[in-house]
């Protein structure tokens, strides 16, 4: 079953090491991009492309307060894709419940032999 | 709060050995029975197994109630009769290059099995930052943040 566009778009930014530090970082509360990207051994336009990436898939959100460019996380980005997620852990779970009745199953047929 | 080192995993005990449980994930008259979510029927004429590395497998889903059909497949990567099997799982028409990879493992623990189910990065090798091997990680950071405390916000 493939994923929708937009969950595409979520997997494809989080399949990075800095976007995902991004995140994590910005998960403790809004921060400057200056702030943002001080820790990184990266230039500046290289950070806002990975915000930029960031922000079409609707995890991060940059505004312009006064004269600070600000960074927050978007919530609702992550709420789709964890609960795509967690449908295919319970779909898996699903089947192995199948295949103990199945195997069950199997082993009374055996018995009754 | 993100782990980039695990993939998604699950693990569970079954009553069973080793060899019933390798039947069930190799033999198409078995997955037929059991390689579905429920509310869903894999028809047995739709299964078909080459149980050979660079073999493929191809099984349809039909959902029960609308009819929609999900055809799923993918190619074995390796295969050690009752210990490991690695499949790539996705749509039988995309390049399986791009497909996440399955992992299952079987270890006797007595009466019981240990079955570990992993789905993690392109061709099995986890940690060359490949695109799925983000997707897992991200998998991971999404489940945590399902499950975790609300910190977001």
């Amino acid at each position: 079953m493939p994923a929708t566009d937009e969950l595409s778009r979520v997997f494809s930014a989080l399949a990075d090491p800095t976007r995902r530090d991004i995140l994590t970082r910005l998960s403790h509360g809004p921060i400057s991009v200056g702030e943002l990207a001080a820790p990184y051994p990266i230039s500046r336009p290289a950070v806002s492309q990975h915000l930029g990436v960031l922000e079409s898939a609707g995890l991060v959100e940059r505004t312009v307060d006064a004269q600070w460019r600000q960074c927050s996380i978007c919530e609702e980005g992550l709420d789709d894709a964890s609960a795509w997620i967690a449908e295919r852990k319970a779909e898996w779970n699903e089947r192995f419940d199948l295949l103990e009745e199945r195997i069950r199953e199997k082993r009374r047929q055996g018995e009754a032999r | 709060m993100i782990d980039t080192t695990k993939g998604f995993t699950l693990t569970r005990e079954i009553d069973a050995t080793p060899e019933e449980l390798w039947t069930a994930w190799t033999d198409p008259d078995e997955l037929a029975h059991w390689w579905h979510p429920r509310g869903v029927t894999t028809p047995r004429d739709s299964v078909t197994v080459d149980l050979r590395v660079g073999g493929a497998y191809t099984y349809t889903m039909v959902n029960d109630s609308t009819g929609d059909e999900y055809p799923t497949g993918g190619v074995y990567r390796e295969i050690v009769p009752t210990e490991r099997l690695v499949f790539t799982w996705g749509n039988p028409d995309d390049d399986p290059d791009d497909a996440p990879v399955v992992t299952v493992t079987f270890e006797s623990l007595g009466e019981l099995t240990l079955m570990t189910f992993q789905l993690q990065g392109v061709d099995g090798t986890p940690g060359d930052e490949s695109f799925y091997d983000g997707w897992v990680s991200a998998l991971d950071v999404l489940v945590e943040h399902a499950q975790g405390p609300h910190v977001f916000g």
